[in-house]
């Protein structure tokens, strides 16, 4: 009979190391299931979609895809990511790419703490509950919708904006033809549709700190400033680690709804607006290549997880406890 | 009770099995063109054609709509199908056959349709459904030549005094469009989508993209057979500058480089499109007014155009199924009744026909019909051997006996293959994508952009694209 798990030494039990499947460990993975089930049909079964990068993919007649793929197709090494260096615009692609989703991270860092934080902080919960709501509402519209909601607004001809311009007899303003405007309104678009709901993260964390904490502060006199400097945000960290780990995650890949729907593709505003994602749609939605897409998509793929792994590192340099893994 | 019915519903599948196979019908899969989604009384037109044919050639059709991008996700995913619809526009023609995708008919169609052979001229096999000398598709008979007009709300134009001639040149579109605008101040005469005026690029046939091409009208002069980059093509480029030049007047409402399309709820002074003679005339059912149209352009003939609508079998069918689809495309060129279904629906449901005074037979759609019916004419078959619309009677033989005076391209049916310069095609397609809707607009200046459209384009790689068509054309003519 094994012992090693009820091993009692001077009187006081350790802690037990389990070997075996327990009940508990069944009920656990039988819960994480669905999860597991799904991970792998979606997220591992398609990978083998890998070796497109790496193929010149041509489909055989009556032999399936499968064969097809792997065997009747032809290795060309890494020509296909060849095809996205021709683009004499690669420069200005990978500047919009990086440079709005550095933007989106600061803001999407600092914007919606402050915002959960202050919201807390309102003394009744029904307005407190009504911003959130308001706030949150936009992450459930679509990108296409809200393209129509923007065009409403910036429409040449009937659009509101111009409609008031003109009304005050100033001179309208083709906003659809104008790349000046749109960094600011990609922008702030894209912090409308998505702030509301990292800061309901935030505020389910705030939620969770022990009230026990504010009280104490306040028996020793803690301003409202000082609780949040001192309490909240310590405690805030571990959650907004995380959630800037991930995003960093996504720096090569770009909202395609944001910088084509929303733009109403328009070839005016293409030094503004053109990121990696726009620029393989319009290259290759004509010529059906899909070993060039998922070439590209292999590449954001790779260096996002490659930056993942740095950030990660780097915060848990600074912070022990906040790395994500 | 139970055990009796459970006894039945075996006696009757045993039956329907039984029934299944002594009929001996075969079913065969055609993928057809739908630029949205399916029309809703696709069961029921299916089922009335079925039953025609399958009496005829017993052969049935499961019918399967696909938009362009479908076709190319089924194509290259090998998804299951019988016959398909192919183009030069959706599901490319020329790429599949180069791939062999589509089955060899040369023999075929000749042995076991000869009816169907004989039904479409020698010219369409040779030029359209041809590749390297061999048959890969059977073409669909409808305009085969491109010629473009402008349409012009008639009533407004003859309120304001201005005759409409029947054929103009692009420059002399000026002088209606002021006389529009200074009539009609509110209104921009021109009005368009992203798109542009329909068709207005086809003055050359187009090689490459959007960016490499052989303009008709160099055939006979030293730059025959010469493939050019679109800034060369002075006819095009001229085109382009007095866009811009109207839109600069205030003729072009200002945001078409950025919206889809002008509606027909939109009464538009002119529009444009592509058509035949006598198409644009009289009461325009669509737009609701009168219209008239005037032809500026073409018509031309190239295997462009030619292409505009085929249908081939798939490379991996066995022979019994590949003849089953061509006596299927033999019954739908030479029985008249059975075409009309496919295109108009069920009589009496979907249409009736009628006959007029000069014996002439005619369809009137049902309101049904209308709804729950309704395709381009090229869909499901021939346009030709459908029967006419009332109202939009076209006497398709004068219109192809027109054609021997079109203007043909000098290529013959050179065919450029893309294989070895698809990152260069790629590359050129992007940079074209950025500047297409501004230039087919006129909002774009061509004159102070096209340095930097042509450094752009020279730096993608459109100097290899072009050397490699020009090598594969000039090796096409040596062996011809």
């Amino acid at each position: 009979m094994r012992k090693d798990n009820l091993s009692v030494k001077g009187g006081a039990p350790i802690i037990r190391r389990r070997k075996r499947f327990s009940w508990d460990d069944l009920e656990l993975t039988l819960l994480s299931l669905p999860s597991i089930v799904w991970l792998i049909a979606f997220c591992y079964v398609p990978m083998f979609g890998i070796v497109f990068a790496f193929k010149n993919y041509k489909y055989k007649p009556g032999k399936g895809f499968l064969y097809s793929l792997f065997v009747s197709s032809k290795w060309v090494g890494m020509k296909n990511f060849e095809f996205l260096f021709r683009s004499p615009d690669i420069a200005n692609i990978f500047r919009n790419t990086l440079g709005y989703n550095v933007v989106f991270l600061l803001i999407g860092v600092t914007l919606p703490v402050t915002l959960a934080i202050m919201i807390t902080q309102l003394h009744s919960r029904r307005v407190a509950k009504v911003c959130q709501t308001a706030v949150f509402l936009p992450h459930f519209l679509s990108w296409v919708v809200i393209s129509y909601f923007v065009f409403a607004f910036l429409s040449t001809d009937k659009g509101l904006v111009n409609s008031i311009i003109t009304g005050l007899g100033g001179e309208r303003i083709l906003w659809y033809q104008d790349p000046k405007y749109w960094p600011y309104l990609l922008v702030f678009i894209n912090t409308w549709k998505t702030f509301g709901y990292s800061m309901v993260v935030y505020m389910a964390t705030i939620t969770g700190i022990d009230q026990t904490l504010y009280e104490s502060a306040v028996i020793d006199g803690a301003s409202k400033w000082q609780q949040t400097w001192g309490i909240t945000i310590p405690l805030l960290r571990p959650v907004i680690s995380i959630m800037f780990i991930m995003n960093v995650g996504h720096i090569f890949s770009t909202d395609f709804g944001l910088f084509f729907q929303v733009t109403r593709d328009s070839n005016s505003l293409i030094n503004v607006t053109q990121t990696l994602d726009v620029y393989v749609y319009k290259a290759l939605m004509q010529s059906n290549n899909y070993n060039y897409s998922s070439a590209v998509a292999l590449m954001q793929s790779v260096f996002g997880c490659v930056l993942l792994i740095i950030a990660n590192a780097v915060v848990k340099k600074i912070d022990p406890e906040s790395g994500m893994f | 009770m139970k055990k009796f019915l459970s006894l039945a519903l075996a006696l009757m599948l045993v039956l329907a099995i039984a029934c299944t196979a002594s009929a001996e019908t075969k079913k065969i899969i055609w993928w057809v063109y739908a630029s949205g989604d399916a029309p809703i009384d696709t069961a029921v037109v299916v089922e009335a054609a079925n039953k025609y044919s399958a009496e005829k050639i017993g052969v049935e059709v499961e019918l399967i709509f696909k938009n362009e991008e479908q076709f190319n996700l089924g194509m290259s995913t090998g998804e299951d199908y019988d016959m398909t619809f192919t183009c030069d526009w959706a599901n490319d023609f020329a790429s599949n056959a180069y791939n062999e995708m589509f089955y060899d008919i040369t023999d075929l169609v000749k042995t076991a349709t000869p009816a169907l052979y004989e039904a479409i001229d020698q010219k369409y096999w040779d030029v359209a459904g041809s590749l390297n000398g061999v048959i890969y598709a059977v073409p669909t008979l409808k305009d085969m030549a491109s010629q473009q007009f402008f349409r012009f709300d008639q009533e407004r134009y003859e309120a304001i005094g201005v005759a409409i001639p029947e054929s103009m040149t692009f420059a002399e579109l000026e002088p209606m469009l002021k006389a529009y605008k200074e009539n009609y101040t509110d209104l921009y005469p021109l009005m368009m989508g992203k798109g542009g005026l329909t068709g207005m690029t086809n003055c050359a046939q187009w090689i490459a993209g959007n960016y490499l091409c052989s303009p008709y009208a160099l055939a006979g002069t030293d730059k025959e057979n010469k493939i050019i980059p679109f800034w060369e093509a002075e006819e095009l480029m001229e085109r382009y500058k007095l866009l811009h030049k109207w839109y600069e007047l205030g003729y072009i409402n200002p945001d078409a480089a950025t919206i889809e399309s002008i509606g027909k709820e939109i009464r538009a002074g002119i529009r444009s499109g592509s058509a035949w003679k006598g198409y644009y005339h009289g009461y325009s059912n669509w737009a609701g007014i009168v219209v008239e149209g005037s032809s500026y352009s073409g018509p031309y003939m190239s295997t462009a155009t030619m292409r505009g609508a085929m249908n081939a079998v798939n490379a991996a069918a066995d022979e019994e199924t590949a003849i089953a689809c061509l006596k299927y495309l033999e019954l739908l060129n030479t029985d008249g009744t059975f075409r009309d279904i496919l295109r108009f629906g069920v009589e009496g449901v979907h249409f009736n026909y009628e006959v007029s005074e000069d014996g002439i037979k005619t369809v009137t759609r049902t309101e049904q019909g209308v709804n729950n019916w309704s395709m381009d004419g090229f869909v499901t078959g021939s346009v030709v051997n459908a029967s006419c619309e009332t109202g939009t009677y076209y006497d398709w033989k004068a219109i192809y006996k027109d054609y021997e005076n079109a203007i043909v391209s000098t290529l013959g049916t050179f065919t450029f293959n893309k294989a070895d310069v698809e990152a260069e095609c790629a590359a050129c397609s992007a940079v074209m994508e950025k500047y297409t809707a501004e230039l087919l607009t006129g909002t774009l200046d061509v004159d102070a952009k096209i340095e930097t459209i042509k450094a752009e384009l020279i730096a993608a790689g459109i100097e290899a694209i072009q050397a490699e068509a020009q090598a594969q054309l000039d090796a096409y003519l040596a062996g011809k």
